[in-house]
């Protein structure tokens, strides 16, 4: 009924409703004596007064303002009378520490249990088999081994989960928050998903961050200069990328002196290059991050464990060691090869006991640094792709080019850049000449991130290994 | 009905009850509860109810409803919203800050639900079982063993066998109220002002008072949108679910001081609620005293909530 003043009360209820004239100045005034009880509102004005209309309601103690045809609507996660029910069922808990305690601890969180495995191994072709489910919403190029390109899928929620675990591994890597300047250099060849992840990683942790792109002609003065202009403290990218950087621009930074730390992302140093980048001020020298683009980030260095010496992020991975001839778990620190289980992969392809193509063993004890979470220490690579310089390089795409027996070492040449040695009994010239077309190869070989030298040899020549007498395909002596 | 660590019992003493189930909370406290483990059974009740694999006395709406409400998606949906992503996660808030933040269960909490919506008692468990809490429920008269039934179900389809531990329901009488909250670390009760009040003088003190109260609703009107639709909508809306959520409109306010505008109103609001099926009312202020406000909670998942008879309900009613 239809009342010309502004005493508000209830409805008797039942389809009964009061009309009141109620100007928007009078709204607080008016409504404050209900404020305690004041809910919904369906706001029904033109479009250009919703949003002064709305500050005022909200202003006069109304919590919730919806259409009048779904007044009775909510959704999942609204709030309710002014307050998230879940909040009211819980409490909001704080620890602080003194400064000097785990100072590179990102969480105080306690080990999940690790579930037990019984899926089938699942290898690279396995992997990138698998149709990408309707929660990917973003995706990564990851180093097709058969040539075309594969995908890897990850939902945001993932990716957000996995960035914030890198964050915390760099944290506990020595990266300080509050004082570094961080250089980005992981753009570079065919691996862009190092830029952007380590982006994301940089940006949760708050640290000051000049992302960079890696020049494509091998000059590094701008970047250098860069470097010294903005006091930058610390470098992340590719071995490769920072080897050439300092290799060619040492003059300079050794004058500048100021690049304390450099992460790197999973690969070692050798220790000619570690040599040179110490001789231009750098203090520490990690490989911070190792993870891959098909299974996201596995693990970070702390500052108590040598380098190649890993924490696994057990937030988001699960890890298994299993042996090499029989897939059961190694005994103690046996060597075997990683199973990674993804435990923050919604969106994309399930990562369930993927054989990521690496070698590694368990290291017994718990870690100096405060860390609680189990570490492993990263061998080589056995599977069929090869990290050589900025990008991969695929075993199965040498094979098919070269149609003979073949073997590789890798290993540094005297300045330090790496170095690919192929041993193959075709002549040098003709073995170039097949290769001439794999542009993956070429364009680092091109860009000085790379030495190739072929050799000619027959394969009773090939290199075998002392203890089983195989003759391995690989030999990676990059260390 | 009881139900006391997954089992239901047709009898049982209160004593008895609260002496076995207070024996057994420290250990059912010191044990987190991951949110994964509440969710993944919610969802396979969902999936039980959905191929109608219970004999559970729910009609088809009441089966849909608890299914959409059980959805694990929207559950996990809503778990982000309230409480962020990584609740549960005791990290730095800031990395340059060695202070460390998380969300955790407040510990027991003791649910006094409704009688006029009959699904709200179970959805409200499952609400602070998402938290992480122990859960006992004092259901309402009417409620006839129903949510007994229902989380029995719904603890039978739990692989980990931890929530039988954080769910108990306690048909206590109204004098036995302040004897089941007083071991309670949160009081959660639905309700008008007095049955509200006389609840909360019983808790013990330190304990959380969590109440659901009776709300007021309204429509906010400006004469340039006082078309014929906007009126048919706003008595649309009056006359559904006999206005008893708390979301329903009371009031309608308009935009004006113009006595000329609010008659027209008034007289163009007449000839509508005159229409069948709408037959909704105008009241006069004075022509009769408003005796309670609406007596529902609007639930966030599409459970409906159910118009009762006036004076049916019991010491507990439903806040808004």
């Amino acid at each position: 009924m239809w009342s010309h003043d502004r005493q508000l009360a209830p409805s008797p209820l039942f389809r009964s409703v009061l009309l009141h004239p109620l100007p928007q100045a009078l709204l607080t005034a008016a409504l404050l004596p209900w404020r305690n009880v004041l809910q919904s509102c369906a706001l029904m004005c033109a479009q250009s007064r919703i949003a002064e209309l709305t500050h005022a309601l909200i202003a006069a103690g109304v919590t919730r303002i919806a259409p009048i045809g779904s007044i009775h609507d909510g959704y999942a996660g609204e709030p309710h009378d002014g307050v998230y029910a879940l909040q009211r069922l819980s409490r909001r808990v704080s620890v602080s520490l003194a400064a000097t305690q785990l100072p590179n601890q990102a969480s105080l969180d306690l080990p999940p249990l690790a579930a037990k495995s019984c899926a089938a191994i699942m290898n690279k072709e396995a992997f990138v088999a698998q149709p990408i489910n309707d929660q990917a919403q973003l995706y990564f190029r990851s180093g097709g081994s058969s040539g075309t390109p594969a995908l890897a899928g990850y939902s945001y929620r993932d990716f957000d989960r996995q960035m914030r675990a890198t964050a915390d591994g760099l944290f506990a890597a020595g990266l300080d928050p509050a004082r570094d300047r961080v250089m980005n250099l992981f753009f570079c060849g065919g691996l862009y998903g190092g830029f952007l992840s380590f982006s994301k990683a940089l940006e949760l942790l708050e640290v000051t961050h000049l992302p960079m792109a890696a020049p494509a002609d091998d000059d590094y003065r701008e970047i250098a200069q860069l470097i010294i202009d903005q006091r930058v403290n610390v470098l992340v990218g590719m071995p490769a990328t920072l080897h050439r950087l300092f290799l060619n621009e040492q003059e300079r930074l050794r004058a500048y002196g100021g690049v304390e730390k450099v992460f790197l992302g999973g690969e070692h140093l050798s220790e000619q290059n570690r040599a040179l980048l110490r001789s231009c001020g750098v203090s520490s020298i990690r490989s911070a991050i190792y993870g891959s683009v098909d299974a996201g980030p596995l693990g970070h260095a702390c500052k108590a464990s040598a380098d190649g010496v890993f924490h696994l992020m057990n937030a988001i991975q699960h890890l298994e060691v299993v042996a090499f001839d029989e897939d059961v778990p190694v005994i103690g620190d046996q060597v075997g090869r990683l199973l990674v289980t993804s435990l923050a992969r919604e969106g994309g392809q399930r990562v369930q006991r993927y054989e990521i193509g690496d070698t590694g063993r368990w290291l017994p004890g718990v870690c100096a640094c405060g860390l609680t979470s189990p570490r492993f220490e990263l061998l080589q690579r056995h599977g069929k792709l090869l990290r050589i310089g900025t990008d991969f390089i695929s075993l199965s795409d040498l094979a098919s080019r070269l149609q003979v027996p073949f073997q590789l070492q890798l290993d540094h040449s005297a300045d330090g850049v790496e170095r690919m040695q192929l041993h193959c009994e075709l002549a040098a010239d003709i073995a170039k000449h097949r290769l001439a077309d794999y542009l993956t190869l070429m364009t680092v070989v091109d860009s000085g991130l790379l030495v190739l030298q072929i050799e000619q040899c027959p394969p009773e020549h090939f290199v075998q290994n002392k203890h089983s007498g195989k003759t391995p395909l690989v030999i990676d002596s990059r260390r | 009905m009881y139900l006391i660590n997954g089992q239901l019992h047709h009898a049982y003493s209160l004593d008895q009850a609260l002496q076995d189930l207070q024996q057994a909370l420290p250990q059912h406290l010191a044990r987190a509860l991951d949110s994964r483990t509440v969710i993944d059974a919610v969802a396979g009740f969902a999936r039980q109810l959905h191929d109608a694999h219970s004999d559970l006395p729910l009609d088809n709406e009441q089966r849909q409803a608890l299914i959409d409400f059980c959805q694990p998606e929207a559950l996990a949906y809503k778990r982000q919203r309230e409480l962020g992503a990584d609740a549960d996660s005791l990290r730095r808030f800031d990395y340059r800050q060695p202070r460390f933040e998380a969300w955790r269960p407040l510990g027991l909490v003791v649910h006094i639900t409704p009688a006029n919506a009959p699904l709200l008692a179970f959805c409200a468990v499952v609400e602070s079982l998402l938290a992480g809490n122990v859960n006992w429920l004092r259901p309402s008269r009417s409620d006839q063993g129903l949510t007994a039934r229902l989380l029995r179900a719904l603890v039978d389809c739990d692989a980990s066998g931890q929530l039988a531990g954080h769910v108990a329901v306690i048909p206590a009488s109204t004098e036995q109220i302040g004897k089941l909250c007083k071991p309670a670390n949160g009081v959660a009760a639905w309700g008008g002002e007095a049955a509200l009040q006389a609840i909360r003088q019983q808790l013990v003190p330190g304990c959380r008072w969590i109440d659901w109260g009776h709300r007021i609703s309204f429509v906010y009107l400006t004469p340039e949108s006082s078309t014929p639709e906007a009126l048919d909508a706003v008595a649309d809306e009056v006359c559904r679910l006999d206005q008893q959520a708390c979301s329903s409109p009371q009031w309608l306010l308009v935009d004006s001081d113009d006595p000329q505008f609010c008659a027209i109103s008034v007289n163009a609001w007449r000839r509508r609620c005159n229409d069948a099926p709408r037959n909704g009312r105008l009241w006069y202020r004075q022509s009769r005293k408003p005796r309670k406000l609406p007596r529902t909670r609007r639930w966030p998942a599409s459970v409906r909530v159910l118009p009762v008879t006036p004076g049916k309900c019991g010491m507990a009613q439903a806040g808004g």
